[in-house]
């Protein structure tokens, strides 16, 4: 039964699973509807700098992947990868003008994770360059729209992630989450992101921002999705020195999904939602998501991570320090874009000084300077220092409780191009960056939509406990309606 | 005018080891830069491609545990790495993954003999591991790189300012290279570039406490050298120091066809390497039971072994020849735990072993010579069961090819006849060939019995037993 990609695009994953589980629907059928949806929207968001259906489909084709009817749980199923993820093979830029002619030799582990269970990978999707920013403007490759207001921003890093899922053009995409970059965009695009415990999921094969911070993590436009591709991209790695033992020993996240929160002990911080410049519809989004959880028999109290307040500058420091050093292995020597010059000195400078947008550059700086001598202890180190405490707040309030609430974001996503301060950016992450600070699982899911643009709530819990989070959002997903998301359209809205 | 005499020279000496483990530092690539072809041991990791990750090679930190041993160093429980951080074109990263903060062993010594004629014990101030860097081959105006040496393991030994001179220097390097090559942690070949020394060398007015301004020496391509550079620069700091001069901080390196050293970065250009920890690795812990398992797998201490060899008898050239051959390792190893056999094992190595390696100019750890199938060899000789020649045909087959000592013997066919119907058989053939030497035999002419006996161990393929053969022969001539 051949399908139209605006049936495609209402599809969940798990429908399409059974769909050619029940031989209904062809591996094939999907791929098609992917690509046509691909090409309807395309033009209008840029969610993807490279689409790679052709090949995938040609490479599935010539194995017999979109036949057989194996057992493999993703067969046939179209995803897309953001393009800091190595794919073999296949070009991955990082969002940067400095690897626009690279191609991986090996897949990232999450990646071949997906592929061998039979997910056929339709693209390599935008990002702000290096996953830096958290609007997806800061892209070589042009910016990102969002589908439910091509006007505006979609959030960042992982904007292309979020975008394609929440129109429709695959059934789920892998994002990278350094300081919200799946949660923030996952929020603004109304679909729902994991960042996974640090060390759950492999980072083998991820270009690196700060790799103290980042995870992969998956977004999907339902819950149940999100959990089911967790399961299968988590895992330990052996070539992942910080993969850690947890990842194989943590509850799956599907099996027990639907059981509720009934009993869970959640806090929320009222003192977060006043103040932080927070708009009040997404406080409001926040009291909806603890009303909802206490309908469905959560225990939710009044507590408080009081350091969240330092996160940003700690954050700042952290992050900028290790991407000074993981960004200094693209000096145009090896691979990538290369900028002749009069001595090595010169390619050196011409290759990165060309190569490297603005934020880049501003973030090896910070980063250089922090670590620089006589500034190493004022900054890394105390920055470190907060780091150290702030984990120990959450895990003081992880020992009497199992969710903590809070925003993703503490305002919709604003018009693209309206260039906000730097700092005003920077500021913007300060709800999701602890989670990354503390290496804790968080999870965005939308709770509603509120002038026609979608609001999502933050939920944290204790190193691998990602099923509660999901079966808190669970709960709440079936509680909620997302009218007139981009995933409902025929085909994209005008920009306002 | 004051002279060279009014001051006191200090130098600290800086080591790098490469390892000699079977895999990378970071990841699984051959460590073999000199066998491949250049860039063949190139993985995402040696080649620093985005999202590659490294892993740390047990195996090397097993070796830099025996190696802070065997310098008597303490280990630190916990150790980790840092990142240091500099752009070159060799560095694939942009950043060598090294330590700092906490090596993995600290405060040991190794005993050299002072210019006083004394035991001079030198401080090392600092055991650790980290990366090497990639190969650069200049030709012409261009450079080539060669990935194969990035990522190979490294080991820098770090002394306190405690050498006072380019004697001291040199020794405290030869004497580091023995122990290190000794305990099996490399095998140090300086043509190799398997270890490199930098030195740091200062003079200051005598009586004065301050160091004086240092200049640092880099990568001397031998030790004789380093010493050349360093006595260079005595001389250089005294007449800068005699004419009221200051001394610049810089590096500097040796140019050994005009014997003088060269400016090669001033102070200026130093760099700040921004170390930090590196997130991609957790700290690894050594643990205290591995650390004692590896106490007891080490070898007695070099000093004590080289005191052995000379109380039980070995002269000075004899230990001259093994620590040149760097060859007291193996010794060790042929020895084993029994003890016994030193010395006829020394004697056979030096005699018969060093003779091949001078014949071939192949180096002993070059050879495929194991320190077990050369024991088995010398006790087949010293059993009877083969003799002289079919020894040195053994210990050629297993210099060139390897294998085990009996094997080939009973391979080459060159166990000793001890059939006595064999040799009975023989001895009437001969006899029947040379009639007319037995007459003379008989009429008492005994001298031609060494004739006849020599015509039947030829009949014998030289592997009669001579003892058995001279019995049965008498017997046949009556």
């Amino acid at each position: 039964m051949k399908i139209t990609h605006a049936q495609f695009a209402r599809l969940t994953l798990e429908e399409a699973i059974r769909g050619t589980t029940a031989a209904e629907l062809s591996a094939i059928d999907l791929v098609e509807a992917s690509a046509a949806r691909m090409n309807v929207f395309e033009s209008t968001i840029n969610a993807v700098i490279t689409r790679t259906d052709e090949v995938s489909r040609r490479n599935a084709e010539a194995s017999g992947d979109l036949e057989t009817s194996g057992r493999r749980i993703l067969r046939g199923i179209p995803v897309a990868v953001k393009d800091n993820m190595m794919t073999r093979g296949i070009r991955t830029t990082c969002g940067s003008r400095i690897l626009e002619n690279f191609i991986p030799p090996y897949d990232a582990t999450a990646v071949a994770r997906l592929k061998s269970a039979g997910a056929v990978v339709m693209g390599k999707t935008n990002l702000d360059e290096f996953a830096m920013g958290s609007t997806g403007e800061h892209s070589a490759y042009g910016p990102t729209a969002n589908p439910w207001d091509p006007g505006r921003i979609p959030g960042g890093s992982s904007s292309g992630s979020a975008a394609l899922v929440a129109y429709g053009g695959a059934l789920a995409a892998l994002g990278s989450d350094t300081g919200g970059s799946i949660r923030q965009p996952a929020a603004f695009c109304g679909v729902v992101g994991m960042k996974p415990t640090y060390g759950r999921v492999s980072r083998y094969g991820l270009g690196a921002l700060a790799s103290s911070l980042d995870q992969i993590g998956p977004l999907t436009r339902t819950v149940r999705d999100n959990a089911l591709i967790l399961d299968v991209i988590s895992g330990r790695d052996p070539l992942d020195s910080t993969s850690a033992p947890g990842a194989d020993s943590a509850p799956p996240c599907l099996p027990g999904i639907e059981e509720g929160v009934n009993g869970l002990k959640m806090a929320f911080d009222p003192g977060l939602l006043r103040g932080n410049g927070i708009s009040p519809a997404i406080a409001d989004a926040v009291r909806r998501a603890v009303a909802l959880a206490r309908e469905g028999g959560a225990i939710v109290n009044e507590a408080a991570v009081p350091l969240i307040k330092y996160g940003v500058a700690a954050y700042y420091i952290i992050c900028s320090c290790e991407a000074s050093a993981n960004l200094a292995r693209f000096d145009g020597v090896r691979y990538g874009f290369r900028r002749e010059g009069g001595d090595i000195w010169d390619v050196f400078s011409e290759t990165r000084g060309r190569g490297f947008g603005d934020e880049v550059k501003r973030r090896i700086m910070m980063g250089s300077y922090a670590l620089s001598q006589g500034y190493y202890d004022a900054y890394y180190l105390k920055a470190a220092r907060v780091r150290r405490k702030l984990s120990e707040e959450f895990s003081r309030l992880f020992k009497t409780v199992d969710i903590f609430l809070l925003p993703v974001a503490p305002q919709f996503p604003r018009p693209l191009g309206a260039k906000a301060g730097v700092m005003e950016d920077y500021l913007g992450d300060i709800f999701t960056l602890a989670a990354n600070l503390a290496g804790l699982p968080a999870i965005s899911f939308p709770v509603g939509v509120f002038a026609d643009l979608p609001a999502g709530v933050q939920a944290v819990a204790g190193p691998f406990n990602e099923h509660l989070l999901y079966r808190l959002a669970r709960a709440v997903e079936k509680n909620t309606s997302l009218e007139n998301a981009p995933w409902t359209l025929a085909g994209p809205k005008e920009a306002k | 005018m004051s002279s060279r005499g009014d001051y006191l020279t200090t130098i600290g000496v800086e080591v790098h080891v490469e390892l000699s483990t079977v895999t990378k530092m970071f990841c699984a690539c051959p460590n073999s830069p000199q066998d491949l072809p250049p860039n063949q041991a190139a993985c995402p990791v040696c080649l620093g491609l985005p999202g590659a990750l490294p892993v740390v090679n047990r195996e090397a930190i097993r070796l830099g545990i025996r190696a802070a041993l065997a310098l008597r160093c303490r280990i630190n429980e916990t150790i980790w790495f840092e990142r240091k951080n500099y752009i070159y074109p060799d560095l694939v990263k942009g950043y060598q993954i090294s330590q700092y903060v906490r090596p993995l062993g600290e405060w040991g010594w190794l005993a050299i003999v002072g210019d006083d004629g004394e035991e001079k014990k030198i401080a090392i101030r600092r055991v650790h591991l980290e990366e090497d860097t990639c190969k650069l081959i200049h030709s012409g105006e261009n450079a080539l790189i060669d990935v194969n040496r990035s990522g190979v393991p490294l080991m820098e030994i770090v002394t306190e300012p405690v050498l006072r001179s380019g004697r001291e220097a040199e020794e405290y390097a030869r004497k580091l290279r023995a122990v290190l090559v000794y305990n099996g942690i490399s095998r140090c070949r300086l043509q190799h570039g398997e270890m490199r020394a930098e030195a740091n060398v200062s003079i200051a007015p005598r009586g004065k406490t301050d160091l004086g301004t240092r200049t640092e020496i880099k990568n001397q391509a031998g030790f004789n050298h380093m010493r050349s550079a360093i006595e260079y620069e005595e001389r250089r700091h005294a007449g800068i120091l005699d004419a009221g001069g200051a001394v610049r901080q810089e590096t500097r390196g040796w140019d050994d066809v005009n014997r003088r050293t060269f400016v090669q970065r001033s102070k200026e250009d130093a760099h700040d390497y921004r170390y930090f920890p590196e997130p991609d690795l957790p700290p690894v812990r050594l643990a205290p039971e591995w650390v004692e398992t590896e106490k007891a797998k080490l070898p007695r201490p070099y000093d004590d072994y080289l005191g052995e060899l000379r109380s039980l008898g070995l002269g000075e050239p004899d230990i001259e020849a093994l620590t040149r051959n760097d060859a007291l390792g193996f010794l060790g190893e042929a020895v084993g735990g029994k003890g016994d056999k030193t010395i006829l094992l020394a004697k056979r190595l030096i005699k018969e072993v060093f003779s091949l390696v001078n014949s071939t100019g192949r180096p002993l750890d070059e050879s495929k010579l194991e320190p077990a199938p050369f024991r088995r060899a010398v006790e087949l000789l010293e059993e009877g069961k083969v003799n002289g020649e079919g020894f040195r045909k053994i210990l050629e087959a297993l210099f060139q090819r390897g294998g085990e000592a009996e094997a080939i013997a009973r391979k080459d066919d060159l166990l000793i006849e001890r059939n006595d119907a064999a040799i009975e058989q023989a001895i009437a053939k001969v006899l029947s060939e040379v009639q007319p030497m037995v007459a003379e035999y008989r009429a008492g002419k005994k001298a031609v019995r060494n004739a006849i006996f020599g015509r039947v161990m030829k009949e014998l393929k030289k592997k009669g037993d001579p003892k058995l053969v001279g019995e049965l022969l008498d017997l046949a001539l009556g």
